[in-house]
């Protein structure tokens, strides 16, 4: 009898879980190259906001894959077939490389020197708080944040924001910070709300189809940390302000007191994420969209409130156009809808 | 694989159907008891990756017991922790996610009559609450990853009380499979580190979105276990106890996991 027992003990608890699982997709380069189609095809934001025909791009890349491909060629088509996405915020990482798009500031002006900026603007007596570089130039607060990327203390934003309090106003220079975390822009927004503002919606992708999204859902800034500055504040871009500084470009401009000077920022409103293929290796896209309060699609770029390039001559002298242009704006002491956008373009 | 859980139900429900009049005994005896253990958990969550990941974990768990001569009841918490990886070459990707496991289970089980000479059959139902972290070392936006599953069961156990020098030991096997699940899985949720800012809704949107009533058709699971208790002189106990578990969840973001698990427990009598 015990015998029994032990039988059926053993068919139920050995009954390994094999029994129930399907097989898995055999690791080759036809089934990564499906996969990583099929995932962007059912995933990705941007396809009809960018105009693409997916399928005509599959028509094109899938006759150049084969099993025998080696490993470089099949990831150069690979990273080819997702590079027809013309984004920043799609890349596909192996072992041995990583893909990306810089369509979105590559042919456009760099509208920055940081050398210019440290020997003349901010020079030796800056200080420096978490990744804040902070100067005072005639009375005005000079920030540059070159990185969203890494995370800072509040006191850190705290004491930017204290030192910097009895000034007639603040030039915050995100130009050339091609993102991070929105957390931490979002975070420095709230030292300047007047009050909580919608500053934005966030649609989710939530099918398989192109259009397949969430309702849009809304996101609010409102005052935030100990002390909150609300005097004039310029926000400064240029097209490699992408991706969190686009999204933090977004939220200033949303604050009544706030004008953004420079170049149009380079876009990336998708949040990318993540997913790994067969062969392990791993592609990033978005799977969001972004639109402003206005309902403005960010994807593509923010334009500034009042255009200004950096002029050859001024560079060459050391000068940096975009933070003059501030300076003079701030010494005006104008709101920004006195100001006529065109007095001030093509330096 | 429909195939496999209608049989296996049909079975289950036979067993479960005869019936038979209840054991009078009315001593009533509670236990507390403590363990752990180690465990090989395995998974495949297609909402992040194609990729099956499995690993080491630590396993620890403590228990309330109720016995009567007609039935028992068990109350557990089990916690398990550990780390898994993609089962490719790992020259390949340094892919790895840290994973966190909270289990709150709550049986009751009736004795039915006895089976097999001495061997005494229960069959019950049970409430299982699942909750898994997952945080994948390389992914950014969609790296931590939550889910909550609470399951109720229906669960059958055999218990077998055999003596080895005049003191008794039990070997029971229990077996449990669900009717209806209340399952939260979204397919991304947070990104690292954690949390969205206060007033920014995407991750508590995302958990929202994907609550779900499942019956078997969308969920699946089974959860045995058999184990051997050793009576000590001290009135207390000691039991190793092996438990697999295999679930499965269908739907927009396929899952499938499957834990191997062997816990040493000592067991007080209060």
């Amino acid at each position: 009898m015990k015998r029994h027992f032990i039988i059926l003990a053993v068919i139920i608890f050995y009954s390994c879980e094999k029994f129930f699982m399907e097989d898995p997709t055999e690791n080759n380069h036809i089934n990564n190259f499906d996969l990583l189609w099929q995932v962007i095809d059912e995933k990705y934001s941007f396809f009809t906001y960018k105009n693409i025909n997916w399928d005509s791009i599959y028509n094109v890349y899938r006759p150049k894959v084969n099993n025998d491909l080696s490993v470089q060629e099949f990831f150069d088509v690979m990273a080819g077939m997702l590079n027809e996405l013309r984004d920043g915020h799609v890349n596909l990482y192996s072992n041995f490389a990583h893909s990306a798009n810089f369509d979105w500031h590559l042919g456009h002006r760099a509208n920055f020197n940081l050398e210019n900026i440290h020997n003349n603007y901010l020079v030796s007596n800056f200080f420096s708080a978490g990744p804040f570089l902070v100067s005072e130039i005639d009375s005005v607060g000079y920030v540059y944040i070159p990185s969203f990327a890494d995370e800072f203390r509040e006191s850190d934003l705290d004491s930017v924001v204290e030192h910097l309090y009895g000034l007639k106003g603040i030039i915050f220079d995100v130009r050339n910070n091609s993102g991070g975390l929105n957390r931490t822009g979002r975070l420095i927004a709230g030292r300047f709300a007047d009050s909580v503002r919608l500053v934005s919606y966030t649609l989710y992708k939530t099918g398989p189809g192109h259009d397949d999204f969430s309702k849009p859902q809304p996101n609010y800034i409102g005052p935030h940390g100990k002390k909150r500055f609300l005097k004039p504040v310029v926000v400064l871009s240029n097209r490699r302000s992408y991706s969190a500084t686009n999204d933090f470009v977004m939220n200033m401009a949303a604050f009544p007191h706030v004008t953004v000077i420079g170049d149009q920022t380079g876009g990336g409103g998708g949040t990318p994420y993540d997913y790994e293929l067969l062969n392990g290796w791993r592609c990033r896209f978005p799977r969001t969209m972004t639109l402003a309060a206005n309902g403005f699609n960010i994807e593509h770029g923010i334009n500034p409130d009042i255009r200004v390039n950096i002029s050859r001559t001024d560079e060459l002298r050391g000068i940096d156009t975009i933070i003059e242009a501030a300076l003079v704006f701030l010494s005006s002491r104008s709101l920004k809808t006195h100001i006529q956008s065109e007095n001030l373009q093509d330096y | 694989m429909s195939g496999y859980k209608t049989g296996f139900f049909a079975v289950f429900f036979f067993l479960f159907s005869f019936s038979v009049s209840s054991y009078a005994g009315e001593k009533v005896t509670r236990h507390v008891s403590a363990g752990v253990g180690y465990a090989l958990y395995g998974m495949r969550d297609l909402g992040l990756s194609p990729l099956h990941y499995d690993g080491d974990h630590i396993f620890l768990t403590t228990s309330l017991q109720r016995h009567t001569g007609k039935a028992i009841s068990i109350a557990e918490v089990s916690f398990m922790n550990g780390r898994i990886s993609p089962d490719i070459n790992p020259l390949l990707t340094t892919a790895e996610m840290k994973s966190m496991k909270l289990y709150i289970h709550y049986s009751y089980y009736r004795y039915t009559g006895s089976i097999l000479n001495n061997a005494r059959l229960y069959l019950g139902g049970s409430t299982l609450l699942h909750s898994a972290s997952y945080r994948h070392n390389l992914f950014i936006n969609s790296s931590i990853n939550l889910n909550t599953i609470n399951s109720l069961n229906l669960s059958g156990m055999i218990s077998l009380p055999f003596a080895v020098n005049e003191r008794e030991h039990l070997l029971e096997l229990h077996l449990q499979a669900p009717v209806a699940a209340f399952i939260v899985r979204p397919s991304y949720a947070y990104i690292k580190p954690s949390g969205f800012l206060d007033h920014s809704s995407g991750g508590l949107e995302s958990i929202f979105r994907s609550i779900e009533v499942a019956t078997v058709d969308r969920f699946f699971s089974l959860n045995s276990g058999v184990s051997l208790k050793y009576s000590l002189r001290n009135n207390s106990a000691l039991r190793i106890c092996y438990r697999w578990e295999y679930m499965e969840h269908s739907g927009d973001n396929p899952f499938n996991s499957a834990t191997h698990g062997i816990v040493l427990q000592t067991i007080f009598t209060l």
